[in-house]
C-alpha cells in the first residue's frame, strides 16, 4: 500500500514538474497533497493527514493560484 | 470567469458542514484525531470556500472583517494570559489550571478561533487585492 | 548529460525514502513511554498528539501562534494598505 501510494507520488510529481500549463500544476500539485494526506493516514497519522488534507489541498492552492495569477505573462 | 449554478448550489449546501466540522475537530480535539490548528485550519477553509464561490461581500455580511480580526488578537491575547495567569498562580509558565481535560479543552478552543481568523485574514487580504487589480 | 544525473540523484533519494519509511526500526524508547504511560492520566487527554502540544509542549505551540500572527501582519502591510 505505502509502496503504491509514493509510486503515485513519484508520478505526480514528475507531471507537475514537466507540464506546461500552470494551472494544471496547480491542481496537480492539490492531488499530490491529497495523496500525502491518504499516505499519512496509512501510515497512523490521523492528525498529520487533516493538516495536510486543509492546507495543502484547501488553502495552499489558493495561494498558488493567486502567485499564478499575479505573475503570468498577459497574451499579446 | 463566469459563475456557474452547480459551484453556487455546492458551496452553499457545503460550507455550513464544513464548518461544523471544524467545530468538531476542535472541541473533540482531546479525544478523537484533531486539535485546534486543525480544527482552525478547516474552519478557515469553509470560510474560504463561501468567499471564492460567493464573494467577498456575503463573507463579511455573515463575518465581519473586525469581528475576525478581533478573534485573531483575542486567540493570541487569551494564550498569552493563560501561560502568565501560571505563572502569576506560582505553578510556573504555562502550566495546567483547570483539571485535567479542562486546560487543553480551553487552549484548543482558543488556538482554533485563532488559526481560523488568522488564515481567513490572510486569504480575504489576497483575494481583495486580486480583484482589485482586475 | 544533466538530465541523466539528476534523475539518477532522484531515483537515490527517493529510493532512501522508500527504505526509510518500510523498514521496522527501534523506536527512542525513553520519552515514548513515558508518554505512552503517564500522557492520559496527567492531562486528560486520549489523544496523546494533543496531549504532546498542548500540555508537554504548549511553548512550541505560543511561538507557531506567534509566526502565524507575524504572517498576518505582514499581509497586512504588504497588501492591506488600499483596503
Amino acid at each position: 500500500m505505502v509502496e503504491i501510494l509514493l509510486l503515485v507520488h513519484l508520478v505526480l510529481a514528475i507531471l507537475v514538474l514537466s507540464i506546461r500549463s500552470l494551472f494544471t500544476a496547480v491542481i496537480l500539485m492539490a492531488i499530490f497533497s491529497l495523496f500525502s494526506a491518504v499516505l499519512f493516514f496509512v501510515l497512523h497519522a490521523p492528525d498529520v493527514a487533516l493538516t495536510e488534507a486543509a492546507v495543502g489541498a484547501g488553502v495552499s492552492t489558493f495561494l498558488y493560484i493567486w502567485i499564478v495569477k499575479h505573475t503570468q505573462k498577459e497574451p499579446e | 470567469m463566469k459563475k456557474t449554478n452547480i459551484l453556487d448550489v455546492v458551496s452553499r449546501k457545503l460550507s455550513p458542514f464544513i464548518l461544523l466540522f471544524g467545530i468538531y475537530l476542535v472541541t473533540f480535539g482531546h479525544i478523537s484525531p484533531g486539535g485546534g490548528f486543525q480544527g482552525g485550519v478547516a474552519l478557515a477553509s469553509g470560510l474560504l470556500l463561501i468567499l471564492l464561490a460567493q464573494g467577498p461581500a456575503v463573507l463579511v455580511q455573515y463575518f465581519p472583517l473586525g469581528r475576525i480580526a478581533k478573534a485573531e488578537v483575542a486567540g493570541y491575547g487569551l494564550f498569552l494570559l493563560a501561560g502568565l495567569a501560571g505563572f502569576l498562580l506560582g505553578a510556573g509558565f504555562l502550566s495546567p489550571l483547570f483539571p485535567p481535560p479542562g486546560t487543553i479543552f480551553i487552549l484548543n478552543i482558543v488556538i482554533g478561533a485563532k488559526v481560523g481568523a488568522g488564515i481567513t485574514l490572510i486569504c480575504w487580504y489576497l483575494f481583495h487585492e486580486m480583484e482589485e487589480q482586475e | 548529460m544533466n538530465r541523466v544525473f539528476y534523475g539518477t540523484v532522484l531515483l537515490l533519494f527517493s529510493f532512501l525514502l522508500l527504505v526509510s519509511l518500510v523498514v521496522e526500526r527501534e523506536p527512542i524508547e525513553q520519552s515514548k513511554g513515558y508518554v505512552l504511560e503517564q500522557g492520559t492520566q496527567e492531562t486528560g487527554a486520549v489523544n496523546l498528539v494533543t496531549a504532546l502540544y498542548l500540555a508537554y509542549r504548549a511553548y512550541d505551540t505560543l511561538g507557531e501562534t506567534i509566526v502565524l500572527i507575524g504572517a498576518v501582519t505582514g499581509v497586512l502591510v504588504l497588501v492591506g494598505k488600499h483596503t
